[in-house]
């Protein structure tokens, strides 16, 4: 307590003591300060670039050998081979943590999303963007391809056998059944996806399935009758065309207009060696020629109703039919999953669905109701990670993608394409509910499922139901693609909406590669990978992309060593005070410390004198050197979010400050207090001596 | 006012001296420090921009598609210039300076047309590219390798030889000597093609690919223009984007706009809206220099907040030196010498202690290699600190010392 009081006699020096804390408290705290700065914006870059490695299909095909060694073909994979699906397993293991951070399996699932319409890229006329054609990889307009149509039927063609021809490969032709070939004018349109152009007055081109002549012929509807015909391959023919014409022609599909179309007469047909019925007149006076199945596309849709879905697989004479769940017979199968009929309509076709009492009619207008507001679901951890962005062919427009949080909690929320959100009004902060649904495999054709790129929703299966209630969903983030309507090999549609993985309770299909698998790398270990790849035999399987990462690398390291140079000149200031301090008040003590021993103080009492003495100055120093600091970063980060528009806020928060000045205060108070344990055994070496 | 008599009085009050001298030296130190630290985060700033590469794409007017835009020859023109498009007259309908600036901003760019042709009958795509990077199906990224013959390598896509790159499935309908022969047709005219095949790709099977001069010449042997699916170009300086669209991009094109809005395009006789956007990758980059910038912003707000201490610490310690020596000022006093006089002693000692400070941190600081000063600062600091001095002398010398000595006592 005297050493403190004997601080008070001295106000002047005590008060210089205090002015020297508080600046080494403020220089620490600066240069800390700076470099938590520093490490923030390290952290900010490093989470703004994502290093990934996305899987090509190089080992996707194999060659076939015959017994000589001879190659007869290649065999092609719908996902990567096991040997690379091991490889990725073995990549995540802590071996190789240095360079892989992880490999990211997206799923998919389909939810239905009542509030939202799906783009439809027939509607809207967008002409797809053909990188390649593979199937794994190409767009579809799947499941929104119910529709149920009141038709006044034109022309009725003959019973057929559905396959007229004889196949290379020997199949049972009668296994396909009868159909019958009719076109008609469609007069109401009953059920339709909201993207496509209204088809009302159009012709359509309806093929009628049977199990068996008698059945065709039975059925076989008249012409000038009406029907209600209802099924779930869609088609707009004239859309077809409109877009083939157009990438023909090199100009927007809106550009392409039919009365552009000069006719042939009959007799030019009949001279034409080809089946060429007109052409196609442009601006500049050339012309297009246009096929007689071309002509027929104009302006009209196709549909197939089918009696027995049994039919679509040529499965009929099967009495059993083996599904995911187990086998049932063939009966069951083809009243549990029949998707499409027809009737023939004596009055309009609303009277005929109020008063009908098949329940067929009620179920696939419920069916095709989720279908046209389905959209395929991918559930991600990191959107940074996800094919397109890392290529930086998709980014965010608005908003965010997901953090780690959303991750780990399953946060409700989603990204969806500006596009799909413009045109349903929709932004940042709005909620939609979903109703998540798996697919049924046993559904007949199923076409989804199996794609790596370019997924869409699964059609919806009555019997498997929905599964999950709705929930809603907030948007967070809206996100724009370089090409919306791409059929590459990391692509996906902007009907795609993304969540957080752990958001979804329903069951999701994984695929191993195209926009489902990334390896994320550590920034700046692409090389390593790529040797990593090479040395397990996996040369090309990868290919890699860090958004420009490496390219500006060295630069951002150069910039990060400036940043550790001022930490370290800051702590070596820091000494330099202490020091200071040092030698200006403890070491000023020495006759003081003398008079003491030779009254016989003990040593310890001693080293507490220049101890408190010297506390007494740093302690009060101290907190007002993390007073002055916090204002100081205080106003600075005000000041900064003042000048710039950045993502990235530098926060260094008081309890941080408050850790420094503490840390500081700390090691300054042992440095003393060795520096009092020295000083104390000098002087009583000295007055021992003297 | 003598000299000597000022050394008697520091080493009679060496402490206050000292200290004020450390303060500076430390001040001095630091601000050289933080100065040469942020000299060198600029340069590595500018490296970053130096080493990004930024590049821009002629996109549809929401920013939605880049590919199949069937481009006009005034848009391949302002990219490539008129060099390499034959017998053109320049762009129709607007300066043709501002296409010259506009080539000015451009270090590399890469275009792609696919025209139809038919081989045997049936149809194929003839895709001329002026460089590899212009297509990404024919990249390897995609999944897609290309077996050269020697001694060819994709440098033939930037020449005007009928030189082709051919499915690896179409290797078989190769003629002995290597090459196919392409059908052209366009209402009455038809032209046929011999290419030789140079390569082969493992992508889409009904692709070839040829140099872009090649499609342009057929081009405009059919149409009368050239034109062109898609057009990429890699800026020259990443740091030249907002300029870029002052002078040179804001004259043809706009940002993408998601609503699909048309901006009216005035000047153009031929357009009433611009017809395209133009879709600059730059996001990542602007957000990582821009944290870096705010980085170094929050670097020269340290030292600025160094040259404000200096102002608090002349302030605090002039008020307490001289306060120390009030008994001695007031005995100066009384004995005739005038305010200014006495002022003009304690400041030049103290400022004497600050200078020194100061030169001895620029003398470390050079010591360690720092090459370029602050001047400004390594002024402005002492010169506050002095000021703070002056404040705090001034404002002691006005009271009346005798009766602060008397309270004091």
């Amino acid at each position: 307590m005297k050493s403190f009081l004997q601080l008070l006699r001295r106000p002047f020096k005590t008060f210089l003591g205090i002015l020297l804390s508080l600046l080494a408290c403020m220089v620490i705290c600066v240069c800390m300060g700076q470099y938590i700065a520093s490490v923030q914006t390290r952290a900010y870059v490093e989470d703004n670039y994502v290093s990934v490695g996305l899987l090509t299909s190089k080992y996707m095909k194999e060659e076939v050998f015959d017994e000589h060694g001879n190659s007869v073909g290649m065999t092609y994979y719908d996902q990567q081979p096991m040997i690379v699906r091991e490889f990725l397993q073995e990549l995540t293991s802590p071996e190789y943590a240095s360079i892989v951070e992880g490999v990211q399996q997206n799923s998919l699932t389909s939810g239905y999303i009542s509030g939202l319409t799906p783009l439809n890229y027939y509607g809207i006329k967008a002409n797809p963007i053909r990188l390649d054609t593979d199937a794994t990889n190409n767009l579809s307009i799947a499941p929104y391809t119910y529709a149920m149509f009141e038709i006044e039927v034109d022309e009725v063609g003959e019973v057929r056998p559905f396959i007229n021809y004889q196949p290379h490969f020997p199949i049972d032709v009668s296994a396909y059944g009868y159909a019958i070939d009719l076109t008609g004018t469609i007069s109401r349109v009953c059920s339709l996806q909201a993207g496509y152009s209204d088809p009302t007055g159009r012709i359509i081109r309806l093929t009628m399935r049977f199990v068996t002549e008698e059945e065709a012929s039975e059925a076989r509807p008249q012409p000038g009758e009406s029907y209600l015909v209802c099924g779930t391959d869609y088609d707009d023919l004239d859309a077809r065309v409109c877009l083939s014409i157009a990438e023909f022609l090199g100009v927007e599909p809106s550009e392409v207009d039919w009365n552009n179309i000069d006719w042939y007469t009959e007799e030019e047909i009949a001279q034409s060696q080809l089946d060429v019925v007109g052409e196609y007149l442009r601006e500049n006076g050339k012309h297009l020629s246009i096929s007689e199945s071309e002509a027929q596309m104009i302006n009209s849709c196709s549909l197939t109703v089918c009696n027995n879905p049994l039919l679509y697989r040529g499965y009929i004479g099967q009495t059993e039919i083996q599904l995911s769940t187990g086998a049932i017979s063939a009966e069951d199968y083809a009243a549990m999953f029949r998707d499409s009929g027809f009737v023939r309509l004596d009055g309009s076709a609303d009277d005929f669905l109020n008063q009908t009492t098949d329940p067929f009619w009620s179920e696939w207008l419920n069916t095709a109701q989720v279908n046209d507001r389905s959209f395929p679901i991918l559930t991600v951890d990191d959107l940074n990670a996800v094919s397109q962005f890392a290529t930086q062919d998709a980014f965010l427009v608005d908003g965010r993608g997901f953090t780690r949080q959303d991750a780990s909690d399953g946060a409700r929320v989603c990204v969806i394409s500006a596009s799909l959100a413009m045109t349903n009004g929709l932004g940042i902060g709005d909620k939609i509910t979903i109703r998540f649904y798996e697919t049924d495999m046993d559904i007949i054709p199923n076409q989804t499922g199996t794609k790596l790129a370019n997924p869409s929703a699964s059609y919806y299966s009555e019997f498997k139901g929905f599964a999950s209630d709705a929930e809603v969903f907030e948007i967070v983030g809206l996100y724009s693609q370089k090409n919306q309507w791409e059929q590459g090999t990391y692509c996906f549609t902007p009907n795609t909406v993304f969540v957080p993985k752990s958001a979804v309770s329903a069951g999701t299909t994984e695929i191993c590669g195209g926009i489902y698998t990334s390896v994320v790398l550590k920034n700046g270990t692409i090389s390593q990978m790529e040797q990593l790849a090479s040395e397990h035999g996996f040369d090309g399987l990868f290919a890699f992309y860090d958004q420009g990462y490496s390219e500006i690398m060295a630069s951002l390291q150069g910039y990060y060593e400036v940043e550790n140079v001022v930490l370290r000149t800051g702590f070596v200031l820091w000494g330099g005070i202490v020091l200071l301090f040092l030698l200006l008040f403890p070491f000023q003590l020495r006759p003081d410390l003398k008079r003491m021993w030779e009254l016989g103080t003990p040593p310890a009492k001693i080293r507490r004198h220049i101890f408190a003495g010297s506390a007494g100055m740093l302690l009060p120093g101290a907190v007002l050197g993390f007073i002055a600091a916090v204002l100081l970063f205080d106003r600075m980060a005000q000041h900064l979010a003042n000048i710039a528009e950045s993502d990235l806020s530098l926060t260094i928060s008081t309890g941080t400050l408050g850790l420094i000045a503490a840390a500081q205060l700390f090691a300054a108070l042992i440095i003393v207090y060795t520096f009092a344990r020295i000083l104390t055994a000098c002087v009583n070496r000295c007055s021992r001596r003297e | 006012m003598a000299f000597p008599y000022m050394i008697q009085r520091i080493n009679r009050q060496p402490l206050a001296v000292v200290l004020l001298f450390g303060l500076n030296f430390v001040t001095a130190l630091l601000l050289c420090v933080l100065h040469t630290g942020s000299i060198r985060l600029n340069e590595q700033i500018d490296a970053v921009y130096d080493n990004a590469t930024v590049t821009c794409r002629v996109s549809s007017i929401t920013g939605t598609q880049c590919d199949n835009l069937h481009l006009p020859e005034w848009v391949i023109r302002l990219f490539f210039g008129k060099s390499c498009i034959p017998n053109s007259s320049g762009i129709s309908f607007s300066d043709d300076a501002d296409a010259e600036r506009f080539l000015t901003y451009i270090a590399d760019a890469y275009a792609k047309v696919s025209i139809k042709g038919q081989f045997r009958g049936g149809s194929v795509n003839i895709i001329g590219i002026t460089d590899i990077e212009a297509d990404r199906a024919l990249q390897e990224e995609y999944g897609c390798y290309i077996t050269w013959q020697e001694p060819f390598n994709d440098a033939i896509f930037s020449g005007s030889d009928e030189y082709c790159v051919i499915p690896e499935t179409m290797l078989t309908a190769l003629s002995e000597a290597g090459n196919i022969e392409i059908n052209f047709q366009s209402g009455d005219k038809a032209v046929t093609r011999e290419f030789l095949a140079v390569g082969a790709h493992t992508g889409a099977d009904d692709v070839i690919y040829c140099p872009w001069g090649i499609t342009a010449q057929i081009n405009r042997e059919f149409d009368g223009a050239i034109h062109a699916d898609a057009i990429i170009a890699v800026l020259r300086d990443s740091r030249s984007v907002p300029e870029f669209w002052e002078n040179a991009a804001g004259n043809y094109f706009v940002e993408p706009n998601p609503e699909g809005e048309l901006t009216p395009w005035e000047e153009s006789p031929i357009y009433n809206n611009y017809p395209y956007a133009l879709l600059v990758n730059n996001d990542k980059l602007e957000g990582t220099v821009s944290g870096l910038q705010n980085n170094l912003s929050f670097f020269r707000l340290c030292t600025t907040a160094m040259i404000v201490l200096s102002l608090i610490v002349g302030l605090v310690a002039g008020h307490l030196i001289v306060r120390k020596r009030t008994r001695a000022l007031a005995l100066q006093q009384i004995l005739g010498r005038s305010n200014g006089n006495i002022f003009a002693e304690i400041l030049l000692e103290l400022a004497a202690s600050t200078a020194i400070g100061i030169i001895t941190g620029i003398g470390l600081s050079c010591l360690m290699g720092v090459k370029d000063f602050p001047w400004s600062a390594l002024l402005a600091s002492p010169a506050l600190c002095i000021l703070g001095i002056a404040s705090a002398i001034i404002s002691i010398l006005h009271k009346d010392l005798i009766r602060t000595i008397k309270e004091d006592a």
